[in-house]
């Protein structure tokens, strides 16, 4: 099993229309073999109608879904050779847990040696070796979903689709069995495509977020790409914390612009996001982490410390500005750390960064 | 939960035994007239023999009625179990209002008063003359059973989630191996809880048999009916003893085999 990195896939021209609501408008997207995929979205952005047409249990109204060299837009699920995992486990209740890891090779008649040979490594991949005589009704959630993981993994599937695998899971179960995910993928490489609407999720697995909206793509790109160069406020929003500081774009131009800031009477300087025109109304984006404290001075910006959030080993400190919008500053907490009273933020120009503002 | 006092629970067993008594009772009473040596009923009979047996089994028309009555339970059960399952499958897939519209069709015969349905199949099988033959009273009895194992197998149905044949399908099953492996065997206690209620249904039937029945297709209901307008003999009573033995015998079996009939899985 190790080295078949499975097939690459891609969407081209997809859309699909319920009646006469859009869910997806003209996705165009590859997947290289072996690549780690998430889209990621709210709930109604259409992230779940793809994988769907992935999977072949839709059919898009327009567009074609490759899966290797090979236009399978009008092949069966049954023959695109996919790994499928559900939220809900989707496992078979009247069988027991090797019944449904070898479910796929056995009515793909495969000899029963391989068949044997499948179960038992897909088993130990997620180290259920001991539970295959159990019935999957006495399973807790989280091995199920091992079950579902291994019963996608011994069909060895050409791709693997999941769809938000982890949503059923407690918190506990969920960093575990992700983690699971990953080392999975690591190890066997397999092109993968994920449906979540955690950004947490995303983040730790993924090689490539694409963040969907609106059943469009609005951007895509490495989970450090996206979390560093947000396209517009929705996407810097929806990964990570954010504070953003609206105003008007006063100069645009190589990758920079200025913007300036009636409420608190300046003008700060960032990189921008492209397309930003003079005038426009646009959001300086500064991520709390990046933000420093320091005893009030006498020029910069200011603000009274109005809430202390203590998270462990990192301390959120709310700051309200002179215009009244909130600066969020997170840094290492230290029981010496006494932040109270007027204190002066700052940040690195390189740091933050100009964005259009799309809600 | 707090305890209910003892003397109430005495009270509360007094009063369903009184009830159950009351239900069994005049049926068990039938199981030891079966025995009587004299040819008049009495309960309990005054002496003890098995004449009324070896009058049962010699009669050539009661052996024939019984043998008939297992003929036609057994043709209308499958019939209706296979006829049932099917629209059960195909109810299930409609989409609204027809699967309610569907459904509600297929559960009429058990709604319609059964002497309505009697006299529309004795019309019926008056125009193709499959009044009086083994095949009308077995056709007519599908009818009867249908709902039976409709219901049972929509119930069972009900439980199948559509991503286990979504995940089944992307393993790569075509159809027939998803039915086989996947729908069927979850839907198999609905199947057996219908098989049984259909060939109790059918076995004793008496309102749509008596119309059907003729010379040529006379159940053991229609024979007991015309014996006891004639004559009321212990014979009668052997005759009710394998009507109850008969329609106990698949609640047994179906206990036997630990599923329930009319149970999901």
């Amino acid at each position: 099993m190790t080295g078949n990195k499975g097939k690459s896939l891609r969407f081209e021209g997809i859309s699909k229309h319920f009646d006469a609501i859009a869910a997806l408008s003209t996705i165009d997207m590859d997947v290289s073999a072996g690549e780690f995929l998430t889209l990621l979205g709210p709930s109604g952005s259409g992230k779940t109608t793809l994988l769907n047409i992935a999977a072949g249990y839709l059919d898009p109204t327009t567009g074609r879904v490759y899966i290797g060299d090979e236009d399978v837009t009008r092949v069966s699920p049954r023959h695109r050779h996919i790994g499928m995992v559900f939220q809900n486990y989707a496992l078979f209740p009247h069988m027991t847990v090797r019944q449904n890891v070898g479910y796929g090779p056995m009515v793909r008649r495969l000899p029963q040696d391989e068949i044997r040979r499948r179960i038992e490594t897909a088993l130990a991949m997620v180290k259920m070796e001991d539970f295959g005589e159990r019935s999957v009704e006495a399973l807790s959630g989280g091995q199920r979903q091992r079950v579902a993981l291994a019963r996608a993994m011994a069909a060895e599937p050409d791709v693997i689709l999941m769809d938000e695998p982890l949503g059923a899971l407690d918190r506990q179960l969920r960093k575990e069995v992700q983690l699971e995910i990953r080392r999975l993928h690591e190890a066997h490489g397999r092109t993968t495509i994920y449906v979540t609407h955690d950004q947490e999720e995303a983040l730790v697995m993924s090689d490539r977020i694409a963040v969907m909206r609106d059943g469009r793509v609005a951007q895509q790109g490495s989970a450090s790409e996206l979390y560093h160069r947000p396209k517009n406020t929705f996407i810097a929003r929806f990964l990570g914390e954010s504070n953003l500081i609206s105003g008007i774009v006063e100069e645009a131009g190589n990758g920079q612009a200025t913007l300036g800031v009636a409420g608190l009477g300046m003008a700060f300087r960032a990189p921008a996001a492209d397309g930003l025109q003079k005038g426009e109304t646009a959001a300086l984006l500064i991520r709390p982490e990046n933000v420093r404290l320091c005893p009030e001075a006498s020029h910069g910006i200011t603000g009274q410390v109005e809430e202390r959030v203590f998270l462990g080993e990192i301390e959120a400190i709310r700051l309200r500005l002179a215009d009244g919008t909130d600066l969020w500053s997170r840094e290492f907490a230290t029981e010496r750390s006494e932040r109270a009273g007027r204190l002066n933020a700052s940040w690195n120009e390189a740091d933050a960064r100009i964005l259009p503002i799309e809600d | 939960m707090p305890k209910t006092p003892l003397a109430a629970r005495i009270a509360l067993y007094c009063v369903v035994a009184a009830v159950l008594t009351f239900l069994v009772l005049p049926i068990l009473a039938i199981v030891p007239s079966a025995f009587s040596e004299v040819s008049y009923l009495r309960i309990p009979p005054e002496s003890y023999s098995t004449r009324w047996f070896a009058v049962f089994f010699e009669d050539p028309e009661w052996r024939s009625s019984l043998w008939t009555s297992i003929q036609i339970a057994t043709s209308a059960t499958i019939l209706a179990v296979i006829l049932g399952t099917l629209a059960a499958l195909g109810l299930d897939r409609l989409a609204e209002p027809w699967k309610t519209l569907g459904t509600g069709l297929f559960l009429a015969p058990m709604i319609v008063p059964v002497i309505v349905t009697a006299v529309a199949l004795y019309f019926l099988g008056q125009q193709t003359g499959l009044v009086g033959t083994k095949l009308g009273m077995a056709a007519g009895h599908t009818l009867l059973c249908l709902p039976f194992v409709v219901i049972n197998v929509a119930i069972a149905l009900r439980a199948i989630d559509g991503d286990w044949l979504r995940a089944a399908q992307g393993l790569g099953a075509g159809g027939p191996t998803i039915f086989r492996t996947i729908i069927l065997p979850n839907i198999l206690p609905g199947i057996l809880g219908g098989t049984v209620f259909s060939f109790i249904t059918s076995f004793d039937e008496v309102v749509v048999s008596i119309f059907l029945a003729g010379y040529g297709a006379k159940t053991l209901p229609v024979k007991m009916w015309e014996t006891i307008r004639l004559e009321f003999t212990p014979v009668v009573a052997v005759a009710a003893l394998f009507m109850i033995m008969l329609t106990v015998l698949p609640f047994v079996l179906t206990r036997f085999f630990g599923t329930e009939p009319g149970s999901a899985p």
